[in-house]
């Protein structure tokens, strides 16, 4: 099929905004009358709060709201209760703290300096309580307990995960080789560069107002719902361009506290996060994996046992939802006939960790990919040859009962391998050592699938495209103006596609950005709208020529009749004409996600890799990347510009997370919650040569086939890095990051290698 | 009150001792294309360039750039044409979030001042302490080496 | 300025030394040797031809601090001055026999670096002075300097450690060896000790290694998030014989 738009390169809908510095973020935003809030937040990991005296603070002048547990009396006009999985979080800490960086108490003023006086005038008094730190100590039943009052949660777990299939033992006894290794990776941070902020008010009418750089801002209209005790229509959500998220931006971050002090002061409250606290807002999960594989000497996996022990923080925040994605796939795109995978979710004296790009995959993909290296070297095997023996393909039943489609593992594989003639045999002599490894991964994408949205045409010719798919550097403006142009048979040159930002008084209801979803799910939504909408159109235009509807075609925003291209119209005159007699507006509706949509288990599948060549100083376990490919299979690439970007940009923050990130305590508290000593990747850090290999198997159900790819290479590279460490040295790295990183951790990678 | 001379026109600003630039030129001028990252010069989305050189707004005091020339994202080419730069970013795809991107942009119009004619090498070099964190930058690179191809060709012309 | 905007330093009075006359200068005299006034930035050492015919390594070793934007902004005195124990010219100056020249009412002080380096973000200024500028004296003939740093997988991150080091070496004997070591301790350590005992040896690569060891040995780093105690020892063994081979060239 010939398509007009759909895989076509053009600039980004949004990009001359933000090259000329004119893109709107919510940190941009001012409001008359406005306040600022900052946030008294706990200096200890765990303790009982025994006093909070907000007094003091309170008659500082300048200072407009204080709020504390006293504003939350039972039955009191506002609930303190909210969470994503459960209700395990509280506006502000109530009886105990949990995190260094907990939330005690807020303060409204007229300037930022003024507020953080009177937060210093703020006394509370803390009664400290044993710190758990460990996760896997944690769920020992003389673990000190973080929640003694909700019944989810035992031993500190707040969630398990069961994947079970076939007969485990027999696997292992059919097995002529088993490999059992024990994999640790550390807490990591998103570092959007713009930080956590909102702006909120209630307007004359006593609605609220909040302006956020959330990824669901449905949800956050939700949750505020619940705390503000009000029905969701009483509550406008609207997002501007988002400076950066990668799953940190995801439910309640700021907006409450923000809107909790708007409602105190009955003023407009603005809060923008320090970095520093933003560290201590959400970050990625720590883990500990103990994975066991078993298999045929010629290479066929026959047993998988997975044990995951994530380490969720404080509170439960998605960690539920991240455990079970991960053990579900904890055996890889792999076909194993005997499975036993358990995952926790499991509670500790950190910030709580919850959505990060690749949702708990990556460090998964770290155990199962090593042990498909290891089991290649051990049996004397080709790395890429192993794997495609033992892939799920086309049709295959999955563990969890879902279909394999547009799965291209083969190809990539092959790609990748070839890309970096792994098994080359040129190591390098001396200090300086050469390597290079391989690894893909498996994601499955989220089932909550609604989406909906709607394409406009307007008096002047121009397109609006209604959806609340938030813009966060990813590209879905432009992706679902392309969508719509395809769908529409216009050429995005020469028309305007004016996209509506996420506000959910006018946008329709949305799930989420999250979890690569919506080239997908938002995709079939606007491509549904678009299809009604030039139903619509043809049907007027038919009219207007007293022909019939399927008598006539479009092509390039014309309207015409089959076999006389000259009689028709423009859509510019269709829609000049429909108004000239109308007043209605001329919209299309999609909706994604009805029964029908629903019937399969998970929408897609995430399919990517990495491959990688590497140089490390054998004296100091100093790594440098030499060459870095990274891939994926599109489905179909709607704009394969942006896709590569995609694919790129995800590859290079699973750099960070495998040579130089790792957000470090000690006794609970954060070492190094600053850029000045958490060290992101730069330009130095990644390999000039970096080429991206897409992929095309198509999605049957996706928009044009096309299909999710955002967080297909980040979990494959740490394993990649590992795997050619390996080739380089002879030694497996079992720790993420830091693993190779040249500090703390380096030294546990250059200890097992002297 | 100071006065600052900020893409070629001079405000009088009323700022307090201790107060940054990047405070100045956001809350008080309202020229927001400068971002607040990290507020300890290590990100670099606050970069503009004082006299030509790039420097982190939000650690430098306003008071300090008295008297200096200041060009901000608003002040590369306003409303008109795009500049090399800012078109080859576009054709990149040297951005995704664009929060680092007026940053990103002044450092690299410093860098093409100074050398005309940088090698990737060059530019990993003298970028190297501005963070994106949704690009590899590579993508960054090929637009600044596009664009000193692109305003070489312009000067060999005129 | 991090300081204050991380809330731990409260200033009340903020006094701008920007137009004393002279404080901008770099100047070299065969005296006194390479002056570096206290408001001259790092951009401007590492760009100043004086400096770079006069003590290239000190160019070179500069280009590592921070980032291009602070060390346009950042100076190089200002950056002794936080005493910052992460410091990339801390232990260059050391080797290079740097003083630090401070002014009060009461006059004028030279204080070498052992006698300014007092502990992390603490020298030996005291609070009614300031300094004025840094001097080097002229290099002995013959000398090579060197400055290598680790910083682990990113070459732009702070320094887990830094090896300075200058040496005077006559048909391939070492006449004069000085090492100074930063980063890894509160204040840079010198090896004069060791290096005595190798004054008039010839450096093969078996004397380098065990000099590295001996000195690696004496080093009792800190245990931060930048590295453990052990990796850190073993790191500055390598670097230190690092150093002294390249200089040994």
């Amino acid at each position: 099929m010939g398509f007009q738009t759909v895989g076509k390169s053009i600039w980004r809908l949004d990009g001359e905004k933000k090259v000329r510095g004119q893109a709107l973020y919510t940190i941009d935003l001012k409001k008359e009358g406005m306040l600022h809030g900052r946030i008294l937040r706990s200096p200890v990991p765990h303790a009982r709060l025994v006093r909070v005296d907000t007094s003091e603070a309170a008659r500082l002048a300048g200072v407009h709201a204080v709020l504390s547990r006293d504003d939350f009396p039972e039955g009191g006009p506002l609930s303190p209760f909210f969470g994503r999985r459960m209700k395990d979080k509280t506006v502000v800490a109530l009886d105990k703290v949990r995190h260094v960086g907990d939330v005690v108490a807020a303060v409204a003023a007229v300037d930022v300096e003024t507020a953080d006086q009177a937060l210093r005038l703020i006394e509370v008094e803390y009664d400290e309580l044993p710190l758990v730190s460990d996760p896997v100590a944690a769920i020992e039943a003389e673990s000190p307990q973080l929640f003694d009052h909700l019944p989810e949660i035992k031993n500190n777990i707040c969630h398990h995960t069961t994947l079970k299939q076939g007969d485990i033992d027999k696997g292992f006894e059919e097995s002529d080789i088993i490999l059992e290794d024990t994999f640790r990776t550390p807490v990591a941070q998103h570092c959007h560069l713009e930080p956590h902020m909102a702006l909120a008010w209630f307007d004359e009418s006593g609605r609220l107002i909040v302006h956020t750089g959330t990824q669901t801002p449905y949800g956050v209209r939700k949750s505020l719902a619940e705390i503000f005790r009000m029905p969701e229509e009483q509550i406008r959500v609207v997002v501007p361009y988002v400076g950066g998220a990668y799953g940190a931006k995801s439910h309640l971050k700021v907006e409450h506290l923000a809107a909790a002090l708007a409602w105190k002061a009955k003023r407009p409250v603005r809060i923008q996060l320090r970095r520093e606290e933003v560290f201590l807002t959400v970050t990625k999960h720590a883990s500990v994996v103990r994975m066991k594989t078993g298999a045929k000497k010629d290479g066929t996996l026959m047993a998988r046992k997975a044990e995951l022990y994530y380490d969720t923080g404080a509170f439960a925040e998605n960690g539920p939802n991240v455990v079970h994605k991960a053990t579900l796939t904890s055996t890889g795109p792999y076909r194993i006939p005997h499975i036993q995978a358990d995952g926790f979710c499991i509670l500790t004296n950190k910030p709580s960790a919850g959505a990060f790009r690749g949702y708990g995959v990556p460090q998964v993909a770290l155990a199962y990919e090593t042990h498909m290296d290891a089991l290649a070297e051990r049996l004397g095997l080709d790395p890429v040859e192993v794997r495609i023996g033992n892939l799920l393909r086309e049709g295959d039943r999955h563990p969890t009962g879902a279909t394999m489609h547009s799965v291209g593992y083969e190809e990539l594989l092959r790609k990748l391998g070839a890309a970096i003639q792994l098994g080359a045999r040129r190591k390098g002599r001396g200090k300086r050592r050469r390597g290079r490894g391989i690894a893909c991964m498996i994601k499955a994408s989220n089932t909550e699938t609604q989406s909906e949205a709607k394409v406009q045409a307007n008096r002047d010719g121009t397109f609006t495209v209604l959806s609340a798919s938030v813009e966060m550097g990813q590209g879905a403006e432009t992706v679902m103006a392309q969508i719509a142009a395809e769908e529409l048979g216009v050429r995005m040159k020469g028309v305007t596609f004016v996209p509506q930002r996420p506000d959910t008084d006018l946008t329709p209801f949305d799930a989420m950005t999250t979890a690569s979803r919506s080239t997908f799910c938002m995709g079939n939504a606007v491509r549904r709208a678009a299809k009604n909408l030039r139903d619509r159109l043809v049907e007027f235009a038919a009219d207007l020529m007293e022909i019939s509807p399927q008598d006539l075609r479009v092509d390039n925003g014309r309207i015409f009749a089959a076999g006389a291209e000259s009689k028709g119209f423009t859509y510019k005159e269709v829609a000049a004409r429909y108004f000239a007699r109308n007043q209605e507006e001329l919209i299309g509706k999609g909706f994604y996600g009805d029964e029908e949509d629903q019937k399969t288990v998970l929408p897609f599948w995430l399919v990517g890799g990495c491959a990688v060549e590497l140089e490390v100083d054998t004296e100091t376990g100093a790594v440098k990347l030499r060459k870095l490919v990274a891939g994926s299979d599109a489905g179909k690439a709607i704009n394969p510009r942006l896709c590569e970007g995609q694919v790129r940009g995800d590859a290079t923050i699973g750099i960070g997370q495998a040579l130089l990130e790792e957000l470090q305590f000690v006794d609970g508290q954060p070492v190094n919650a600053s850029f000045l000593h958490y060290t992101l990747p730069s330009f130095q850090d990644v390999p000039d040569d970096f080429p991206v290999i897409l992929v095309e198997q198509p999605h049957k159900d996706g928009p044009f086939g096309a299909k999710g790819l955002a967080e297909s290479a980040l979990p494959a590279v740490p394993a990649a890095i590992a795997n050619a460490l390996h080739d380089a040295l002879g030694v497996r790295i079992k720790r993420d990051q830091g693993a190779f990183k040249g500090s703390n951790s380096s030294s546990r990678f250059t200890s097992r290698t002297t | 009150m100071i006065t600052l001379n900020i893409n070629g026109t001079t405000h009088q600003v009323d700022v307090k001792p201790l107060e940054t630039l990047l405070a100045a030129l956001r809350d008080r001028l309202n020229l927001t294309g400068t971002k607040d990252g990290c507020g300890e010069g290590v990100c670099g989305a606050c970069t503009v360039l004082v006299d030509g050189h790039p420097v982190s707004s939000c650690l430098l005091l306003a008071a300090y750039a008295e008297g200096k020339t200041i060009t901000t994202i608003e002040g590369v080419s306003g409303d008109g044409k795009l500049h090399p730069l800012q078109k080859a970013f576009l054709d990149n795809g040297a951005f995704q979030c664009g929060y680092c991107t007026p940053g990103m942009i002044l450092m690299a119009k410093a860098l093409l001042e100074q050398n005309p004619r940088p090698s990737a090498a060059d530019i990993r070099e003298f970028m190297a302490g501005n963070i994106c964190r949704c690009t590899s930058y590579v993508e960054i690179v090929r637009a600044v080496k596009q664009a000193s191809r692109g305003l070489r060709n312009a000067a060999k012309r005129s | 300025m991090v300081l204050i905007r991380h809330q731990l330093f409260f200033p009340t009075e903020l006094i701008s030394l920007k137009r004393i006359a002279g404080l901008d200068r770099i100047t070299f005299d065969e005296n006194e040797g390479l002056r570096i006034g206290a408001l001259v930035t790092h951009a401007q050492v590492e760009h100043s031809p004086i400096v770079q015919q006069h003590c290239p390594a000190l160019a070179q070793c500069v280009h590592h601090v921070g980032n291009l934007r602070v060390r346009n902004m950042g100076t190089l005195v200002g950056d002794l001055c936080q005493a910052d124990n992460h410091s990339d010219p801390a232990p260059l100056l050391g080797v290079l026999g740097a003083r630090v020249r401070t002014r009060s009412l009461r006059g004028e002080r030279l204080l070498s670096m052992a006698e300014f380096h007092v502990d992390i973000y603490e020298t030996g200024v005291k609070e009614d002075e300031i300094v004025t500028e840094i001097v080097i004296p002229p290099p002995a003939p013959q000398a090579c300097t060197a400055y290598l740093r680790f910083s682990g997988n990113s070459p732009i991150d702070w320094p887990i450690l830094g090896v300075a080091g200058s040496l005077v070496a006559e048909d391939g004997q070492c006449k004069a060896l000085k090492i100074c070591v930063g980063s890894l301790t509160a204040v840079p350590l010198g090896f004069d000790s060791e290096a005595e005992e190798l004054k008039g040896k010839k450096l093969t690569p078996g004397m380098i290694k065990k000099f590295a060891r001996a000195c690696a040995a004496r080093i009792e780093p800190i245990d931060d998030t930048r590295g453990s105690e052990w990796y850190k020892k073993k790191v500055a063994e390598v670097y230190i014989r690092r150093t002294v081979e390249t200089l040994a060239k």
